[in-house]
């Protein structure tokens, strides 16, 4: 953990200066024929989509080392993990239904099940993290199952589109990108994952100080 | 109940097309919905950055006072 705190400046940096440019070339990228201005809102609602999911993989993990070895640094690693889905969760949830008012005429669409599937994901998440704040003693294992249900549901989440034909299109739709376009996708992609890897290490880092201070009071009580 | 898979394929695009055209002929203006995804995608990131920091400032200066009281009190 140590060694990952010291890319983190770096990592910032990345991030910042990516991300510090996305916009210009967002705003350069040409203009989508069926949807047009609409479509720019995927540059960031795609990757922050992208970033939940890795999150989610990421706290399944992670949960499901602590449930195996009860160790303190993968349960860390999956309370951050578990707060990065709700973060870009909540970005993906936010930015997806200002796209959908243009391009499909509605705020929200209950029959789509990439949208509602989604909206489980990061309330299973959301979940997560009020176990863990409400819980009491013994709600590490109770929300460490609740993570790998969450991130089990990341598949069907992604390849929903694919079976149930709604409002979303098909995965495939990405592959279709032209180039001026899949390159400002890429570079935002990049941006948000520097930005979520330095999140994550930081995050977990406070959780493993939180940590060091409960045994510091409880030594204190001895 | 709407038959949403007829829409879907009605509305739904199966492929990105590159056309500078079609931003005239829009009814419902699609500026102002980019502009409020955006500031909101950057509120929100500069806010848990912002919260993030608070957080980690509160629990170092806690444990400095915990610390602090223990002398001798090994430091990890």
């Amino acid at each position: 953990m140590r060694i990952a705190q010291r890319f983190v400046p770096f990592l910032l940096a990345g991030a910042a200066v990516l991300l510090a440019r996305a916009p210009l070339m967002i705003e350069a990228a040409p203009i989508e024929s069926s949807m047009g201005v609409i479509q720019k809102i995927f540059y960031f609602h795609v990757p922050s989509a992208i970033m939940a999911f890795l999150a989610a993989f990421v706290c399944g993990g992670a949960s499901a080392a602590y449930l195996w070895k009860r160790g303190k640094g993968a349960d860390a690693l999956a309370v951050a993990a578990a707060e990065m889905v709700v973060l870009f969760g909540f970005i993906v949830l936010f930015t997806g239904p200002l796209w959908a008012r243009k391009a499909w005429g509605v705020w929200w669409e209950w029959q789509d099940v990439r949208l509602t599937m989604t909206l489980v994901m990061w309330m299973i998440f959301v979940a997560y993290l009020l176990l863990r704040r409400f819980g009491g003693p013994g709600s590490e294992v109770l929300s460490a199952a609740a993570g790998l249900f969450g991130a089990a549901l990341v598949p069907f989440v992604y390849v929903s589109v694919n079976y149930w034909r709604t409002l979303h299109p098909k995965t495939t739709v990405v592959n279709t990108l032209p180039p001026d376009m899949a390159f400002v996708l890429r570079w935002s992609m990049l941006g948000f994952l520097l930005l979520f890897v330095s999140l994550l290490i930081v995050r977990t880092q406070l959780e493993l100080a939180r940590y060091r201070l409960e045994e510091a009071y409880a030594g204190l009580d001895d | 109940m709407r038959d949403l898979t007829t829409d879907a394929q009605a509305q739904t695009p199966e492929g990105f097309v590159s056309g500078a055209q079609t931003a005239a002929a829009e009814t419902l203006p699609a500026t102002p919905l980019v502009y409020i995804a955006y500031s909101g995608i950057w509120l929100v990131l500069l806010l848990y950055v912002f919260m993030l920091w608070r957080k980690l400032q509160r629990v170092e200066k806690d444990l400095q006072q915990v610390s602090s009281a223990r002398p001798g009190a090994d430091r990890r």
